[in-house]
């Protein structure tokens, strides 16, 4: 486990020094800047936010994973196994998504007007519609982290499709029905037309265990088919 | 380390570039892996680290493996202390312990001022002895060199060389491939060739270092009050009782530092007499 935490220090230095976290995060910003606009109702605004971060999501675990020359990461792999030098770089994707996630929120909170669209039945409390806006993008960020996993090697190994297959997955992750993250942003989205808010708490475990049993499985193909 | 009936092919119906290859190896041992240029040398080096899966076979490693690649890629955007701590942090090293190792053996490569330069901006050999540092401050139990002295300035080749025998001589397995036939000649344990057919075979005409010929260094150590000599020391070297509390050492040259370093630093102390180094007339 310990050595696990070294490996995504070390992607995670990676990813910040390669740049790589740079393009998804102009995208992230552009995205918020043409969505939310200051004065707009809380609610939306965190729907739209936590939507967005699901394909930025998806990209961070690709520049991740596409960070590192091949030679460097036999280095890492004859230390570590492919498998735990696989994890590495899909958490640092997770931990970067998931500051991008904090930041989100935080704007949105920052520049919000009403909690609920102005034309809704009522008015809910800011601290409901902030627990159901933290969910929401926690939950994105599983599920975008899980289509990135979906769409880049070891199980997709042929990389020109890899940018058209992550963007076709987050769609599906935002728009099947069932899927944690179309619950919650469908959710906040509902709620800012008719102001009831619901903070579905169960969707939470229910992706971290999609996204887990993904990310092992990946990680254990990663031994199996080194490129 | 053992292989076991290991063959190797790329995709259903590609060539055999590795078949039924056996080859065990123990610790304390230096091995050189000959063979032609595309033969399959750094393929069974990397089946052997676990960056690729053997088509057939099985590969016992005796734990982590430190590899030095053929080419290390100066488009890794970090500096060469901040890349050789973060390594050696996975290699299960603490901070300070990683930043200790990686000071001494960039110095001991004379790059020590380097150490804050960005690897894209370090010349050639610069950075692939970085790739060397990167393995080397592991101690790691298996040590793979696939070319490692390729672009390196002859002073470092030769730090190289010790390096490579001083991890053998501490009880590293360590297995080579390089171009240069003469490369740590006399120091290796055993040598194989990777034949055409994919197969692995002993070299012949390598003569092991331990028994047969080289150049032996004596060593004759006083042990104060009859002490015991400390166990396992480097090279494993033979023991003749001198007089009194006397003993004399003798190890292949390859094994003499490691093996002077390990006597000086063994407790109780106890005192070299003297040092000689004698053509091997066996």
């Amino acid at each position: 486990m310990r050595q696990v935490g070294a490996l995504t220090r070390y992607h995670l230095e990676l990813l910040v020094r390669s740049h790589a976290w740079l393009p998804p995060f102009l995208t992230f910003a552009l995205l918020l800047v043409i969505g939310v606009a200051p004065g707009d109702p809380l609610l939306g605004g965190l729907g739209f936010g936590a939507g967005a971060l699901v394909p930025v999501s998806a990209w961070y675990v690709r520049g991740a994973l596409q960070a590192e020359p091949p030679a460097s990461r036999a280095c890492l792999v004859a230390v570590a196994g492919p498998a735990r030098v696989h994890l590495g770089a899909l958490l640092a994707a997770l931990a970067v998504s998931g500051l991008l996630a904090a930041g989100e929120v935080a704007l949105v909170w920052w520049t919000h007007g009403p909690v609920a669209a102005p034309g809704a039945p009522r008015q809910p409390g800011a601290g409901e519609a902030l627990q159901a806006g933290v969910l929401a993008a926690v939950v994105s960020v599983l599920l975008g982290t899980l289509a990135g996993v979906l769409a880049n090697r070891p199980v997709l190994v042929r990389s020109p499709y890899g940018i058209l297959a992550a963007l076709g997955l987050a769609a599906a992750v935002l728009v099947v029905p069932g899927s944690p993250a179309n619950a919650a942003v469908r959710g906040l989205v509902l709620a800012d037309r008719t102001g009831e808010v619901a903070v579905n708490w169960g969707e939470l475990p229910w992706a971290v265990v999609l996204l887990a049993a993904v990310g092992v499985g990946a990680a254990a193909l990663a031994g199996r088919r080194p490129r | 380390m053992e292989l076991t009936a290991v063959g190797k092919r790329y995709g259903r119906g590609g060539r055999w570039i590795l078949r039924d290859v056996g080859l065990a190896v123990g610790p304390g041992e230096l091995v050189r892996i000959a063979g032609a240029n595309g033969s399959g040398k750094s393929t069974l080096l990397r089946l052997v680290a676990g960056i690729e899966r053997p088509s057939t076979g099985r590969v016992v490693r005796p734990g982590a493996a430190a590899y030095v690649p053929e080419r290390f890629p100066p488009a890794l955007p970090f500096d060469a202390a901040s890349y050789l701590l973060r390594v050696g942090r996975v290699h299960g090293l603490s901070a300070e312990a990683a930043r200790r190792r990686s000071g001494e053996w960039l110095e001991r490569f004379g790059v020590a001022d380097r150490a804050g330069t960005p690897l894209s901006r370090l010349s050639k050999g610069a950075c692939q002895k970085v790739a060397v540092v990167q393995a080397l401050i592991a101690e790691a139990p298996l040590l793979l060199l696939d070319e490692a002295w390729t672009g390196l300035d002859p002073g470092a080749r030769a730090v190289l060389d010790d390096a490579a025998a001083e991890r053998a001589a501490a009880g590293g397995t360590v297995l080579f491939v390089d171009h240069d036939p003469a490369r740590l000649a006399g120091r290796t344990s055993a040598a194989y060739r990777v034949g055409a057919d994919g197969g692995l075979r002993p070299e012949a005409g390598e003569t092991p270092a331990v028994d047969g010929g080289g150049p032996v260094v004596e060593v004759e150590v006083d042990l104060p009050d009859g002490a015991p000599l400390p166990e396992r020391l480097p090279g494993a070297p033979a023991v003749a009782a001198l007089g009194g509390t006397a003993v004399r050492l003798t190890v292949p040259a390859g094994h003499s530092d490691a093996l002077l370093r390990g006597l000086l630093l063994s407790r109780p102390a106890l005192r070299v007499l003297a040092v000689r180094r004698r053509e091997e007339e066996r």
